[in-house]
């Protein structure tokens, strides 16, 4: 598992207009800004609009002259702008909203591609194998938590586990599913008889 | 936070069940956002728990074992209720061979092999005189003697001794040479090689001159009634 490492390399890189490094570094934070959007934003357009903020004021920044001192912080720093733009955003629709103007509005893709659907066909089955090897406690655990969205206490007393259950149930299945995926890319990546 | 405490306090479990808030979450992020360990770990688990919704809500897929079928094709085999009269029946042809048919068949070999005097049935000349018809009495599974001349009024390469089941289903035959002939015939016939009820035995001759494809010519008909005691 390569784990990324943002250096002073990669911070050079992104300043000098670098189009690999700048892919990357967007690819890269925009999964973990969603993640941290959609528990705190519901319309999807406002998610778009405040990952694109957000990557707009840290390419700024990051090649403003002494904008990022230490290239370690270059996660931190994403994530504080994040904030930033967040808290703006909730401010801003406290106001009354514009109700014309439809030439800014940002088109979002929501189709998913079709690098997106071969992978996802892939994960499913992972996923698929993971969960036939769980018991029908732990599948019903999970399918309460996570599907029909119940709350967790109560789903714990009436299956007679505990947090700590819960906790230890997700990090297994989460970990198998991980080792498959790797495996399965790695093989990709270095087909058998190749 | 940092990425030992992130690992003690299962810190992405956590967050992915949604139990963290206030500054435990704002710590995470800001944790998650440096250390590429925990965000990867953070994706993979999303990613997991989305697909794992449309999973868990089909209806689980279970394929039935070859192996149980596999089972239950031989289990009707051992199934006491077809053991038990399998194996009552097994007993049952063990005891009839080992008390009934060997012993028999012992005291066949016994009788085969000890002297004894014949008592021929004579055949040669009944039915000439009148005379009634020929009987005998032969015990089941024993055997009788017949005596019986073949007419030899010359002219035959060879005669051919039939003998005929009251049915009229051949049961035996032989070819008797003209110098066999000139005596008469001592012919051993286990009883269970003859049928009971009037028997018949047919002597033909071959005519000479022409050879094995000639037509057979009756010479003589000897019928006597066969009677087997159990």
């Amino acid at each position: 598992m390569n784990f990324v490492t943002f250096d002073a390399s990669y911070v050079s890189k992104l300043r000098a207009g670098d189009a690999p490094t700048e892919q990357h570094f967007i690819t890269y934070f925009s999964e973990l800004i969603l993640l941290k959007l959609r528990s705190r934003l519901s319309n999807r357009e406002q998610i778009e609009d405040v990952k694109q903020e957000t990557f707009s004021r840290a390419l700024s920044l990051i090649r403003s002259e002494g904008g990022l001192r230490h290239a370690e912080r270059l996660g931190p720093l994403v994530n504080s702008i994040c904030n930033n733009v967040l808290m703006e955003q909730y401010r801003s629709y406290n106001r009354v909203e514009a109700l014309e103007d439809k030439a800014a509005e940002r088109l979002v893709e929501t189709r998913p591609n079709a690098l997106n659907m071969v992978i996802s066909d892939d994960t499913r089955k992972l996923v698929q194998q993971v969960l036939n090897g769980l018991n029908e406690r732990d599948r019903g655990l999970l399918r309460a938590v996570f599907l029909e969205e119940r709350d967790k206490d109560e789903v714990c007393i009436e299956l007679g586990v505990d947090r700590d259950y819960l906790r230890v149930l997700l990090h297994r299945a989460k970990g198998s599913f991980r080792a498959m995926y790797s495996k399965r890319a790695n093989t990709k990546r270095f087909p058998v008889g190749a | 936070m940092n990425h030992q405490e992130a690992l003690r306090e299962m810190a992405v479990e956590r967050y992915l069940l949604g139990e963290l808030s206030g500054a435990s979450l704002d710590s995470f992020e800001e944790h998650l956002f440096e250390c590429s360990e925990c965000a990867m770990d953070v994706k993979n688990g999303v990613t997991f728990i989305d697909v794992a919704r449309t999973e868990l809500s089909a209806p689980r897929r279970v394929t039935a074992p070859r192996v149980e079928s596999a089972r239950r094709w031989t289990s009707w085999l051992t199934s006491p209720w077809i053991l038990a009269p399998a194996l009552a029946a097994c007993l049952v042809i063990l005891a009839f061979q080992t008390f009934v048919l060997q012993p028999r068949m012992r005291l066949q070999v016994a009788q085969a092999q000890a002297p004894a005097v014949l008592n021929p049935l004579i055949l040669a000349n009944a039915g000439a005189r009148g005379d009634s018809m020929p009987e005998i009495v032969a015990l089941e599974h024993g055997s009788f003697v017949i005596s019986l001349d073949v007419p030899t009024t010359g002219g035959f390469s060879s005669y051919l001794c039939s003998l005929i089941a009251p049915d009229g289903a051949r049961l035996w035959q032989t070819t008797v040479s003209p110098e066999q002939a000139r005596d008469a015939l001592l012919i051993d016939i286990p009883t269970d090689k003859i049928k009971e009820g009037l028997n018949t035995f047919l002597i033909q001759g071959l005519p000479a001159n022409v050879g094995t494809s000639g037509t057979l010519v009756d010479l003589a008909r000897y019928r006597f009634r066969v009677t087997i005691h159990k």
